[in-house]
């Protein structure tokens, strides 16, 4: 990871990684109700893109489907597969515990409760905004309910914190689950389950653009924050004495983990597990280097969001399984036999 | 002129959550010397090497290095003047010794560089020095407590930094490690601040020792003059003789023996 070798390596997998994932957006683009061969949409998709190509070889209908309703989903993927992948790096590295997750927090409860109020209640009781905007504003008092708690009853710790975050976490579901059963009626409660179960299928292309600054920004941020991420490893005297302010990067780190899971969950849900496993596997692959680990687990966890949207969509047609259904599912097995392969230990020390 | 003093502490004065921690503790630290500081469990030395490294903001009192206060100076460039290996360092997940070493130049890359060759040099180097080149690519979690003690030496000798800080690094290590350990930080040529727990090895490896007593200094002085059977007595409680090493001719702590000072009889203290 520091050597030569170690380079080369996180190249390596990061080249391959990008290669497949083109090739697999080229493939999910082009399954679904409607198939469109492989060429055909890398056709379309070059013609759109660069203006090459000849328009006659393809149908409107099929421009349609390649760049509005299945591009920008395959694009949502791929972000909120990375966004999820590099918080639970950060989580995990910040919280130095392998069972940190964007959502240990309590995030992914505040965000679901914003959400199914919104679904519960109607627009109007939140003054007409959207459903994402409800979802990220339940995420942010979530967040602040933790800290808050955190802060003022006692010395910070990141084991209270994690408690913290699970106990709030629970009664924000509790919540939810209330407001679900009270409803009553089959269509919000299937709208309020498809969405706490994670779904990407509202992907459009005017709501891309702030997931994709937030979360290209966040990422990009964690990378610049890569040093001070190996320096938290070896405990804060450590850090403090390789001239990282623990407490300082702390803060940071847990305030871009907060945007870029509130966002992430506000324009897909929540998609479970994918921030626990990517990182482990990611880890695995090319060490605990956060130079090397943060773009490595970013780029798997956007190839492996695209491809369980894939399978998600395609499995059950007509039916579309939740995401995060297929995260969990897929990811659990994958995950221990993974675990139970190697030789590396996951974070005893 | 650089100053004669590599660190000079003044009147440094710690309180923790309401405890006072050091009281106006002062000493200096001679350039390429190495000093180390003992006293009893809770006397201070850990918090007093904590602020050395900034790890533990104190609230009076003042440290320099190299003549400058060392809160004014910028985080990364304090950590390329002081190393430091703080007590029991957690290893979360699975890093590799070369990991470990490979920190130590944290200070020095820039926020998007790889190691540089000239880093790759520093990191192959300091993995020889400290004898764990054989292990550069195990997990640290499978290391003995010598090879993990010597691999986070080298992550403090990777920093390149001329002062060495050191909190007991000799806790929970064999005979042989303890000196192979202190035998490496006599040949840092550098400047060595040592807390260090057992005595005679701190008379063999220090040049000056520094005595802490509830948060503060007790005298501080070379060995022979440290070493007192009064102020074992004093600090420690222990009623002991001093004598003189009969190969280095440095002081020598033997404790009293337990039959004399307690009254057992000779049976007892033999099957102790």
């Amino acid at each position: 990871m520091t050597g030569k070798s170690g380079s080369w390596r996180t190249g390596l997998v990061l080249g391959g990684l990008v290669v497949a994932g083109l090739a697999l957006c080229v493939v999910a683009v082009g399954i679904g109700s409607a198939f469109i061969p492989p060429a055909t949409v890398a056709e379309i998709l070059g013609y759109r893109l660069t203006g090459l190509g000849d328009p006659t070889h393809w149908t409107l209908t099929q421009d349609d489907i390649v760049w509005n309703l299945r591009l920008p989903r395959v694009l949502l993927a791929i972000l909120v597969g990375a966004a999820l992948s590099v918080v639970g790096v950060v989580a995990q590295a910040v919280m130095r515990n392998p069972l940190a997750d964007p959502y240990v927090l309590g995030i992914s409860s505040g965000a679901a409760l914003g959400a199914v109020a919104w679904l519960v209640l109607g627009a109007a009781a939140f003054g007409g905004v959207s459903v994402g905007v409800a979802a990220f504003a339940g995420a942010v008092l979530a967040l602040f309910a933790v800290a808050a708690f955190v802060r003022f009853t006692g010395t910070f710790s990141s084991s209270r914190l994690v408690l913290a975050g699970i106990v709030i976490g629970a009664g924000f579901t509790g919540l939810t689950n209330f407001l679900i059963f009270q409803a009553r009626d089959v269509g919000t409660t299937n709208t309020a389950l498809f969405w706490i179960l994670g779904s990407l299928s509202g992907a459009r292309w005017d709501q891309l653009l702030v997931p994709t600054v937030v979360l290209v920004t966040g990422v990009v941020l964690v990378m610049l924050l890569s040093r001070q991420l190996n320096a938290l490893l070896f405990g804060d005297a450590t850090a403090a004495a390789l001239g990282v302010d623990p407490n300082r990067v702390r803060l940071l780190l847990y305030v871009v983990a907060a945007a870029l899971t509130g966002v992430a969950v506000a324009v897909s849900g929540v998609i479970a597990f994918v921030g626990l496993i990517v990182p482990h596997a990611a880890r695995l692959v090319v060490g605990s280097d956060h130079r090397g680990l943060v773009p490595v687990a970013a780029a798997l966890g956007a190839v492996f969001m695209v491809a369980v949207d894939l399978l998600s969509r395609t499995v059950m047609p007509p039916e579309e399984l939740p995401v995060g259904v297929v995260t969990a599912v897929l990811g659990a097995p994958a995950f221990l036999l993974l675990m139970a392969r190697s030789t590396v230990r996951f974070g005893e020390s | 002129m650089t100053p004669e003093h590599a660190l000079e502490i003044r009147d440094l004065t710690v309180e923790l959550g309401g405890r006072r921690i050091l009281h106006e503790v002062g000493f200096t630290v001679p350039r390429g010397e190495v000093v180390g500081i003992i006293g009893p469990n809770g006397a201070g030395k850990s918090t007093l090497l904590s602020c050395v490294y900034r790890h533990i903001a104190y609230q009076r009192g003042e440290i320099t290095v190299d003549g400058r206060e060392l809160r004014t100076l910028p985080r990364r460039e304090l950590a390329r003047l002081i190393a430091a290996v703080p007590q029991d360092t957690p290893f979360a997940f699975d890093l590799t010794v070369e990991d470990i070493v490979a920190a130590g130049r944290i200070p020095h890359t820039g926020a998007f560089a790889r190691n540089r060759d000239h880093d790759r040099g520093i990191i192959d180097e300091c993995l020889r020095r400290v004898n764990v080149e054989h292990l550069r690519h195990r997990s640290a979690a499978t290391l003995s407590g010598g090879e993990r003690q010597r691999a986070l030496l080298g992550r403090a000798l990777a920093q390149d930094a001329p002062i060495l800080v050191l909190d007991e690094p000799t806790n929970h290590l064999d005979l042989a490690n303890q000196e192979q350990l202190l035998e490496l930080v006599h040949e840092h040529t550098g400047t060595s601040l040592v807390a260090i727990h057992d005595l005679n090895l701190a008379a063999e490896y220090c040049d000056h020792i520094v005595v802490l007593r509830d948060g503060a200094v007790v005298t501080d002085g070379p060995p022979e003059r440290v070493l007192t059977p009064e102020l074992l007595h004093d600090v420690f409680r222990v009623r002991a003789h001093v004598v003189p090493h009969p190969e280095s001719g440095r002081p020598h702590v033997i404790t009293s023996a337990r039959r004399v000072r307690s009254g057992v009889d000779a049976q007892n203290s033999v099957r102790q």
